[in-house]
């Protein structure tokens, strides 16, 4: 392969002449020249190099395996967080904090252990959030749409029965079975396949409320039938009762599936929208519930006065339900009209309350509107959701002691996201493409593709963004505004994920099992083996 | 189908708004708060004038009230709402798959749609249409006729218009209190979904989804 870039010293032969000796070179110079300064220089400087490198490798040197049991486990997920997203928010955080961005890490990348991890399900070569979870959640691969039951199970099965026979275990399970609080945190319904997959055993992910589930399936009964299966709503509300003693905290979005559509014949409102109601069509509030069988330390909070009003030292049993459906994207969290607390604040309340126990915790945190917006096709917010996360886990890291916290950070899977073209250092991430030019002291331009137009760094290789009238002239378009869609390959309504492996980075005791290439459903045997199940 | 979504597009594909010659912001806001139903006979004319031949008609039922301006377009719905800080979301209704899909102010602003309240609450902006009769007294078209291509025109004739909800008329939102529901944030995880195959066709007929509207 040829890189299209031109080498160093193309149409500059005077400049390199001129550093040894005009004779030499035999041409036509009556005096060497001055070589122009760089138009785009680093910060570093030479000397920098070399530093960070001993830096590095000196800390690599004070590594030692932490064999130690783990008191608490904490896995993070960014849903659709591929590697191209992670290089793409670290360059923006770096940029928005005034700095040229490539050097930054966001706050994981500083974690001492780190693998890849083959995202691949039983049967998707790309695979959705449902088998992902499941796999990290259960230690077992499964098939597309199902929630941590094991992939012979059919598709599309109502029978509890038969869901409960091929239920596998999850690591929140195996937690609250041993007598540690959990918790779980999301961005998008809390009955969404991510943070379902720990609490919920189901053959279809969309079975989030009980109207989601269709009144005949494999041509038996499905819907309010007798033996049918829960929707996930209900699982989360109706857990064992080592995990309903277990299960602290758990906060997202995701509200109409815990309220009913009527309440005595009347339709029950959605307290921030008042033209909104419920999902659920067997009339029952199990927001309600939570607090009728938490006990009496239990509390219920959907706006963001009265997060902000939680007693975390008091209460026992918390229950978040922060939007009807998914939580505002962070970059539109301030408009909210009820408001709603960030996924960092949502960590951090979190945290406060699982740290009361002694025994320990299993905490899992998910951005999961990374993934909406990329579905969306729409870069910036994609980003945005990433740092906020990156501040998610950078609170679990100054809160937590490594010699007794496992903390994970990893994604379920990528999206089609590229960043792409020759940009040059500091080149806004956002932006068009401006290569380093090819003579030192020649002004910064857009570079071009073969028709003469410019084009962004960042893309998707499918999706939305797609310009079917071809590809427009972009140099008077705001790429980096927060609604502008980059473009796409291939048409398509909603961008799709992607099948290469995604990261995995990890600190604390056992840590330093995630090493090298892993299968995605590794994560959970680490995680079991931290814990000493 | 082109034409079934011109009220939409209109109102949402950026195109700038224009008053109708003798209405003004402050009347148009005023009138806008009184709920009306109004009936509207759509059709799609082949042919350069509005002389040509019909070749497909409809009826439309356009509601409007102070925080809803819902549309009934026979197999679809748009409900459109504004909450106290003004923000504009959005359900579409598919009666043929008995789903309502949510959009929600962060999913259109993430999909590039920016909503005029204006627009939307007097059936659209006027740009671009070959013709409009306005009606002072509703605020709204008493006929528009929109030019889709050099063949094709879509004329939409006001027939009836009523103060209230009329009890015996099909409005927007009644049929589907029962119906399934999709957040459309959720629509790359349910490509599988004939609900949302269908409501991305009509996302990327009022010309979203393809970045068209945008350059």
């Amino acid at each position: 392969m040829f890189s299209r870039r031109s080498p160093p010293f193309a149409n500059r032969p005077i400049a390199a002449c001129s550093a040894t000796a005009v004779v030499c070179c035999g041409l036509w110079l009556d005096a060497p020249l001055q070589a122009a300064e760089p138009v785009v220089k680093g910060p570093e400087s030479v000397a920098d190099w070399n530093r960070a490198g001993q830096v590095f490798i000196e800390a690599g040197k004070r590594l030692s395996p932490n064999n130690a049991r783990a008191k608490n486990v904490i896995l993070f997920v960014g849903d659709g967080m591929g590697i191209s997203t992670v290089t793409a928010a670290r360059i923006l955080e770096g940029q928005l904090a005034g700095r040229p961005g490539e050097e930054n890490r966001l706050s994981f990348e500083n974690m001492p252990y780190a693998a890849l991890s083959k995202t691949y399900s039983w049967d998707q070569q790309t695979s959705d959030s449902a088998p992902t979870m499941t796999a990290m959640a259960t230690g077992h691969k499964a098939r597309e749409g199902m929630l941590s039951v094991d992939h012979l199970a059919p598709r599309g099965e109502c029978s509890a029965e038969v869901n409960r026979a091929h239920a596998l275990k999850t690591i929140l399970e195996y937690a609250a079975e041993s007598g540690k609080s959990t918790g779980i945190v999301t961005t998008a319904r809390l009955t969404h396949a991510t943070p379902a997959a720990l609490y919920a055993h189901i053959a279809y992910r969309d079975w989030e409320a009980d109207s989601n589930q269709p009144e005949l399936s494999h041509g038996a009964p499905c819907r309010g039938a007798e033996g049918s299966v829960k929707d996930i709503a209900r699982q989360l509300i109706e857990v064992s009762p080592a995990v309903r003693r277990s299960l602290k905290v758990a906060m997202g979005g995701g509200r109409m599936n815990f309220m009913p559509a009527s309440h005595d014949g009347v339709n029950a409102a959605d307290p921030e929208h008042p033209k909104g109601k419920g999902r659920r069509a067997d009339g029952r509030d199990l927001t309600a519930e939570w607090l009728t069988t938490r006990g009496a330390g239990a509390a219920y909070v959907w706006n963001r006065q009265q997060f902000d009003a939680l007693d975390t030292t008091r209460a026992t049993h918390v229950l978040g339900l922060f939007e009807p459906s998914h939580m505002q994207y962070e970059a539109d969290r301030a408009k909210d009209g009820a408001g709603e607390p960030s996924l960092s604040e949502m960590t951090a309340k979190s945290l406060q309350m699982l740290q009361k126990d002694r025994k320990g915790y299993f905490l899992h945190v998910e951005a999961g509107r990374i993934d909406h917006a990329h579905h969306a096709g729409n870069a910036k917010r994609a980003l945005l959701e990433t740092i906020e996360f990156a501040r998610a886990v950078r609170y679990a890291m100054d809160h937590t002691d490594p010699k007794d916290t496992l903390i994970i950070v990893t994604a379920d899977h990528s999206h089609t996201f590229t960043i792409a073209g020759y940009p040059s250092r500091g080149n806004d991430i956002l932006g068009l493409v401006r290569e380093v030019p090819a003579t030192d002291g020649a002004p910064l331009a857009p570079s071009k593709d073969a028709n003469g137009l410019p084009y962004t760094t960042l893309g998707y290789a499918n999706g939305p963004g797609h310009r079917a009238l071809g590809r427009p002239d972009l140099t008077r378009v705001d790429t980096a505004g927060l609604d502008f869609l980059q473009e796409a390959a291939v048409p398509l309504g909603s961008e799709t994920h992607a099948g290469e492996d995604v990261a995995i980075y990890a600190r604390g005791p056992k840590a330093h099992l995630v090493r090298g290439s892993m299968e995605q459903n590794w994560i959970f045997h680490v995680m079991r083996d931290a814990f000493g199940f | 189908m082109a034409g079934l979504a011109l009220a939409l597009a209109l109102a949402c594909g950026g195109v700038l708004a224009q008053t109708p010659v003798g209405v003004t912001e402050v009347e148009a806001g005023a009138a806008a708060d009184a709920p009306l139903a109004a009936r509207y006979r759509v059709a799609v004319i082949a042919g350069s004038n509005a002389s040509g031949s019909v070749v497909r008609q409809q009826e439309w039922v356009f509601w409007r009230q102070a925080d809803t301006v819902a549309i009934h377009k026979g197999g679809t719905e748009e409900i459109w709402q504004r909450d106290v800080q003004g923000r504009i979301s959005l359900q579409r209704v598919l009666h043929a798959q008995r789903t309502v899909v949510d959009y929600s102010a962060g999913e259109l602003a993430t999909l590039g749609i920016a909503p005029d309240w204006s627009e939307l609450s007097r059936f659209g902006s006027a740009a671009g249409t070959a013709g409009v009769d306005w009606d002072d007294s509703l605020n709204l078209p008493g006929r528009l006729t929109q030019v889709i291509d050099s063949r094709t025109l879509v004329r939409f004739d006001l027939l009836e218009s009523r103060v209230g909800a009329p009890a015996d008329w099909d409005l927007p939102g009644h049929r589907s209190a029962g119906y399934a529901r999709i957040d459309a944030a959720d629509f790359g995880d349910m490509a599988y979904d004939p609900a949302v195959r269908a409501a991305e066709s009509l996302d990327v007929q009022a010309g979203w989804r393809q970045a068209a509207h945008r350059h």
